[in-house]
């Protein structure tokens, strides 16, 4: 195991070889098929959707239509059409999902790295850090920063991500703590390699399995944060179309047009499930014993 | 016993001291004038530096801070801007209606949760396994503020069977206890699958079922037994995520606990109620986690050092 780092080639083998075991994971591979699906409609929606026209204009006489040719999925409490905003949403779920758990996840690595590496009264330090922030439930912490911050989407990634650092921070620490130890650590040091050098080249690549697994579930956990938090008012505003906001507009007509609630939810959990299918054939590959 | 008790419970002061500290210096460090926001945007200027003053609003951050953490102590925990009382009967009104959610939430969540686990563990790849973990799988991927309103479209507007929003009495906590249950009973039964597969295959259980144990005194007394303690892990987790998470759910259902307050004191900075409404459910949250460290210890007393 420990060898196979240390020249290129064989590295490049290992993710071959996870990446052999995923694809004969059929969940997986179908989760993996549907989130590409979701990404590449909301990647090219402007090529075939009119944003001003579709999204934002508001038209109180074609208020809450039924499906139509012109409107296959019928359109809001505004008049704006559904499926437009619905594919629009995903962009900015997508977009916060991503780098809200990208930013938690350096921020948060970088945190547990250096803890579990250098240890002592340091990692002590740090963790017990973490753990106050661990003692609040991660959606009431993003609540009290978006309360400072104020509501707008680069508040609502901050927020999130604060939450997710220190959970990011603890799984990379052990991570690191089970790696630490290792002889081919011990040799790299026993050569002369500086610490930075073993952190960015023996460490990390060692140590991002599991990070990656986390990362993956992390984000379909972060769309349904955020969505939870724009819900609630704290976050977007109009009229972009943000899921968790549609969802808030569409309860007001819930007695009266249920699909308004319905399809916005529906495009949350589908992306969600696709990432956790995704995560779940992940760590089985990435650990092969599990199964 | 007590002294590994007293031990945790003095190891939750910095923690509590720490909570207070980060959740004050977010609060602090937000924008906009309490002084202004009470009084109004044109109030002349000595007045706002007046009431600044008499809030200790003038004084050091460190200061400001110090005297939050001695109110505390009494039992003071500021007053509301907006409803010009103490922030503590607000609470204190709040609070019982949120934990008792929670509480119903835990139990929907365990009493289903954990028998499901153990029979889809016991029945790896039977028919009830696979449902359990489709079942599982498809509540961490719910928001559960979207499966409250599901549930009430089918329960409260089409079948009529529960009341849809408002609290009057129990009933009206059933359906959002189910939904915050369903989410969370779902992390309770994957933890308790895969933790009582792991006990299952190993030597003391063929060892057991060898000797002639019946199986439910396998199952139980031999795999359970061992299986239980990440499952507590979960449990306890858990009952912190139905803490936050009753913050949305409540919105759902217009439940008017912790959550329906902290979200209109956002809307209407009210700082002193958002600042103690976090604290507090902090500090349930502290709580549960230290019992559940006590209970690990009656399960398995090789934690008692």
């Amino acid at each position: 195991m420990g060898r196979k780092n240390q020249d290129g080639v064989k590295k490049r083998s290992q993710a071959q070889e996870v990446w052999m075991r995923l694809r004969k994971n059929r969940q997986a591979m179908l989760g993996l098929a549907v989130f590409l699906v979701i990404a590449a409609a909301a990647l090219t929606a402007p090529l075939y959707i009119n944003y001003e026209e579709q999204v934002v204009r508001q038209d109180i006489s074609s208020r809450l239509l039924p499906p139509s040719g012109e409107h296959p999925l019928g359109t809001d409490s505004l008049g704006r059409d559904m499926l437009a905003r619905l594919i629009y949403g995903a962009r900015i779920s997508i977009t916060i999902g991503l780098v809200t758990a990208i930013s938690a996840l350096t921020i948060g690595g970088l945190i547990g790295a250096v803890a579990g590496f250098y240890g002592g009264r340091l990692d002590n330090i740090i963790m017990r850090i973490m753990d106050i922030f661990l003692s609040m439930p991660s959606i009431l912490l993003a609540i009290a920063v978006i309360a400072a911050l104020g509501s707008g989407i680069v508040n609502i990634m901050i927020s999130v991500a604060i939450s997710y650092i220190p959970i990011y921070a603890r799984v990379i620490r052990s991570s690191v703590l089970s790696i630490r130890s290792r002889e081919y650590i011990e040799s790299a040091r026993a050569i002369g390699t500086g610490d930075l050098r073993i952190i960015c080249k023996h460490i990390i690549p060692n140590a991002i399995g599991p990070v990656i697994v986390q990362a993956t579930l992390g984000v379909g956990e972060i769309i349904i944060s955020a969505a939870g938090l724009s819900f609630l008012g704290l976050g977007i505003e109009p009229p972009l179309p943000e899921w968790g906001k549609m969802l808030s507009e569409g309860e007001e007509v819930i007695r009266t047009m249920p699909s308004q609630v319905v399809y916005p939810g529906l495009c949350i959990m589908i992306t969600v499930l696709s990432l956790n299918l995704l995560g779940d054939g992940l760590r089985d590959a990435l650990d092969p014993r599990l199964k | 016993m007590l002294k590994y008790i007293s031990k945790r419970l003095l190891y939750m002061i910095p923690v509590l001291v720490g909570i207070v500290l980060i959740v004050f210096t977010i609060m602090y460090l937000s924008p906009g004038n309490p002084a202004k926001m009470i009084l109004g945007e044109r109030a002349p200027l000595e007045q706002v530096e007046q009431l600044e003053h008499e809030l200790g609003l003038d004084l050091p951050y460190i200061q400001q801070f110090w005297n939050y953490l001695k109110g505390l102590l009494h039992g003071d925990f500021g007053t509301s801007y907006q409803l010009r009382m103490p922030v503590f009967d607000i609470i204190r009104r709040c609070f019982p209606l949120t934990l008792k959610l929670t509480t119903l939430t835990m139990l929907f969540a365990v009493a289903i949760g954990m028998p499901v686990g153990i029979l889809s563990a016991v029945k790896q790849y039977s028919a009830l396994d696979a449902c359990s973990v489709v079942f599982a799988l498809l509540m961490a991927s719910i928001p559960a503020f979207w499966l409250g309103m599901l549930l009430m479209l089918l329960f409260s507007l089409q079948l009529g069977w529960f009341p849809s929003s408002g609290y009057e009495g129990i009933r009206w906590l059933i359906l959002p206890a189910i939904t915050l249950g369903c989410i969370n009973c779902a992390t309770i039964m994957r933890m308790t699958r895969s933790s009582m597969l792991e006990v299952i295959r190993q030597d003391f259980i063929r060892t057991a079922r060898a000797k002639g144990a019946a199986e439910k005194r396998v199952i139980f007394r031999h795999a359970l037994k061992n299986a239980i303690i990440p499952v507590i892990t979960v449990v306890g987790n858990a009952f912190g995520s139905s803490l936050g998470g009753a913050v949305v759910t409540e919105t759902v259902f217009g439940l008017p606990g912790m959550g329906t307050q902290i979200v209109t004191s956002i809307r209407q900075k009210d700082n002193p109620v958002v600042l103690a409404s976090v604290i507090v459910i902090a500090v349930a949250f502290s709580l549960v986690n230290l019992a559940v460290d006590i209970l690990y210890t009656y399960v398995d007393p090789r934690i008692r050092t």
